[in-house]
């Protein structure tokens, strides 16, 4: 996703610096990767399960973003994005863990990602209309990504009413004969 | 004969006539002409070489195998979802099959504001008819419109609106619905079926996976395309290069990375490359109806309305068409997340979505996108929403809603994050004080143009009438960023025809 490095740099960093700060503190993650993973670590990685959850916590016959694994699944699809486009989506995931404002009891930061479902899911709705262009950026390229890995889940075809891709045999059709297409020269 | 750059077991120079970089709608039907003429070209296209045989018509899978950025592209503020094509055939083997020649109207505009001569619809009707045969481009029977098509006709005609049948080019088309994921039967015409096959029968040496990254010039003639090979599955460079010396260079990219292959090259134009890019802006408006229309299945455009395509002078026009909605494209077009979404989707097959394309570039104020490079070579568009688009948008939001109460709709449903939703005309009201603009609501482009104009002032625009860049001889582009303003149709025959006319420009220039 072209998040805008720089206007992240200018509305983040010190949300960022304060994060980073913060992170030796941190309690264990809240979620672990189930493999190894090949573009996020494991704490971006458990900061975008966490995200998806929200986005998609199912419910009503519909399965979870956790069940699907839906983290892990993106963290394939972002490896193959542009190194810098990486980068960026991993800072803004950090961005929206350090997001949220006060401390706990024993002074520590919440993290979004520690957060209750329903706190996670408003911060995310507050980051949609955000005023702060970022924040909206950071809403619109994770959201993005979560539906299309969830609601392109051939788990959710049936919810959404889909039957699915049609088979046409064309995976068994003969090779495109590139002579027998072309028109002669007139 | 096509090679994927995975077959280059070493480092690679080749010379040729021509080298044309992209396999679109502009490089293939250009291709074909010269091949033809007995010239020799060696096409380069970044995508991957894929036929019906690899259309498995999974959304997951074929959106980063068939698109620009693996799906991803968007302007820089993220406001706009760009869908753009890469593979073999560029955006026409994903493209959803609507041809039109150029308007009069906007040819005449060129001559008139961009002092274009000799692009008038006399002069191009003998291209266009010749791309109409070579591409089977006919009318679509009214009747064979699916439901979600249908019901822009049935709008129109309640309200008194312009609306027809729309032309596509098909031939044996079984009518699914998949066209933006690759025909999966040969049906549509694309370049992959066509006009490439009839190149390579002439002799084209076509490289797919394989991506130029610079054009090597000096003394004002281009002497080298330097291109790096792609690994198919990743999409990602890898360390094998190919370098062509051709007599003659095309570059047939599409708008985007067209003009950000010459800012990778050093070539500016007087800082006119990447500027004037246009994307005829898309809002939509869904309508449910009591019963299913399937959105996913049936031809996804057959029927239009340009009913307010031309709102005068001071206003930007519309035109209408419909989208094809299967899951995950469905899924992109709200902006909503959890039980709302859920129930947005649970609603897909009786979910239809009309959409009004943006006619930009016309207004005297309206200069469109830029395309830049980022400092680490990134691609940037940006693409500000200025207050005519915005005023458009929001008529545009309005004229969709009524045509979709009018054509039956238990409800209109605007594509805000916070949803807009109309029972009836006085329900209205809640879409003329919505907010209109970036992150207001969903906004796509599935039409880049520009970014290239052309022009015969240098100082105006970056390719002459002949495609020719100013100031170097012997390159040329040949794609939809020569466009100089947005058509108010879909872009494809426009882009086919003014490539059938530049065989003659490029053949000559070897
Ligand atoms: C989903 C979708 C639906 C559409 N529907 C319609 C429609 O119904 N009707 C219509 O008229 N138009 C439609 N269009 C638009 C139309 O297909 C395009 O406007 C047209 O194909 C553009 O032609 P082009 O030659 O400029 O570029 P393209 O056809 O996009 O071809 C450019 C090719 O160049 C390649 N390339 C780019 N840079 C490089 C590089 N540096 N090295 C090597 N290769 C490179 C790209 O990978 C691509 O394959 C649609 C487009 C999309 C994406």
């Amino acid at each position: 996703m072209a998040l805008s490095r720089r206007a992240l740099l200018l509305t983040g960093s010190a949300a960022l610096l304060a994060g980073a700060g913060g992170l030796a503190l941190w309690p264990g993650l809240t979620r672990t990767p189930p493999g190894p993973l090949r573009s996020l670590d494991a704490r971006t990685w458990s900061v975008l399960a966490s995200v998806a959850q929200a986005m998609c916590p199912g419910g009503d016959g519909l399965p979870s973003a956790d069940e699907l694994d839906i983290a892990s699944a993106l963290d394939l699809t972002i490896s193959t994005l542009h190194a810098a486009d990486q980068a960026e989506l991993k800072q803004g995931l950090l961005l929206l863990d350090n997001a949220l404002p006060g401390l706990l009891l024993d002074g520590r930061a919440q993290p979004f990602s520690r957060a209750d479902v329903d706190v996670r899911a408003a911060t995310l709705l507050g980051w949609r209309t955000s005023r702060i262009g970022v924040r909206r950026q950071v809403f619109k390229a994770l959201r993005g990504l979560v539906m299309a890995a969830y609601w392109g889940h051939p788990r959710l075809y049936a919810a959404a009413g889909y039957p699915g891709p049609p088979d046409f045999g064309q995976a068994q059709a003969p090779p495109d004969d590139l002579l027998a297409l072309a028109e002669v020269s007139l | 004969m096509i090679t994927p750059g995975s077959e280059l077991s070493a480092d690679a120079e080749l010379s040729c006539d021509v080298c044309i970089v992209g396999s679109g709608a502009g490089g293939s039907v250009l291709a074909a002409g010269l091949c033809q003429a007995g010239l020799d070209v060696v096409m380069l296209e970044e995508g991957p070489y894929a036929t019906r045989r690899d259309f498995d018509l999974d959304e997951q899978k074929a959106i980063p195998m068939l698109y620009q950025d693996r799906g991803t592209r968007s302007t820089a503020d993220l406001a706009i979802t760009v869908l753009q094509g890469r593979s073999v055939g560029g955006s026409t083997t994903v493209n959803w099959t609507t041809c039109f020649r150029t308007p009069e109207r906007i040819l005449e505009h060129w001559r008139t504001v961009h002092r274009i001569e000799g692009l008038d619809a006399a002069s191009l009707a003998p291209h266009f008819d010749e791309v109409e045969r070579r591409l089977n481009i006919a009318p679509w029977p009214e009747e064979l419109a699916n439901p979600n098509n249908r019901k822009i006709l049935e709008g129109a005609r309640a309200l008194g609106w312009e609306a027809g049948a729309l032309r596509r080019n098909v031939k044996g088309c079984a009518d699914s619905g998949y066209c933006g994921l690759g025909c999966p039967v040969n049906g549509k015409q694309a370049m992959h079926l066509t006009y490439i096959p009839d190149a390579i029968a002439a002799g084209l040496r076509l490289y797919s996976d394989v991506r130029a990254e610079r054009v090597e010039s000096a003394g004002g003639r281009a002497t080298a395309v330097h291109a790096v090979v792609l690994d198919r599955q990743s999409g990602r460079p890898t360390e094998r290069r190919l370098t062509v010396r051709p007599k003659v260079t095309v570059l047939a990219g599409g708008a985007i990375n067209t003009p950000a292959l010459l800012l990778r090259s050093g070539i500016e134009g007087q800082g006119r490359v990447g500027r004037r890019t246009f994307l005829h802006p898309v809002v939509g408006i869904g309508g449910l109806y009591e019963e299913p229309v399937l959105p996913f299945k049936g031809a996804p455009q057959s029927v239009g309305s340009h009913q307010f395509v031309d709102r005068g002078p001071d206003k930007v026009g519309f035109f209408f068409e419909s989208a094809p909605l299967q899951p995950m494209l469905a899924a992109l077009t709200a902006s909503l997340i959890g039980k709302e979404m859920a129930r947005f989707m649970g609603a897909l097959p009786n979910l239809g979505v009309m959409i009004a394309l943006l006619v930009d570039g016309l207004l005297p104020e309206d200069d469109g996108g830029v395309v830049s490079l980022r400092p680490d070579g990134r691609i940037r568009l940006d693409y500000p929403i200025r207050p005519f688009l915005t005023e458009a948008m929001g008529s545009a939001h309005i004229a969709l809603a009524r045509l979709t109460l009018a054509a039956g709709a238990n409800e209109a449903l605007s594509l805000h994050h916070k949803p807009r939703r109309m029972r009836d005309v006085m329900s209205m009201t809640q879409l003329a004080e919505a907010p209109y603009g970036a992150h207001e609501h969903a906004i796509f482009t599935a039409h880049q143009m520009g970014g290239c104009a052309m022009g015969p002032d240098p100082a105006s625009s970056v390719v002459g009438t002949d495609h020719r860049l100013h100031g170097v001889d012997n390159l040329f582009v040949v794609d939809g960023s020569v466009l100089p303003t947005a058509l108010g149709v879909n872009p494809s025959e426009t882009i086919y025809g003014l490539a059938h006319r530049a065989r003659g420009f490029v053949g000559e220039a070897v």
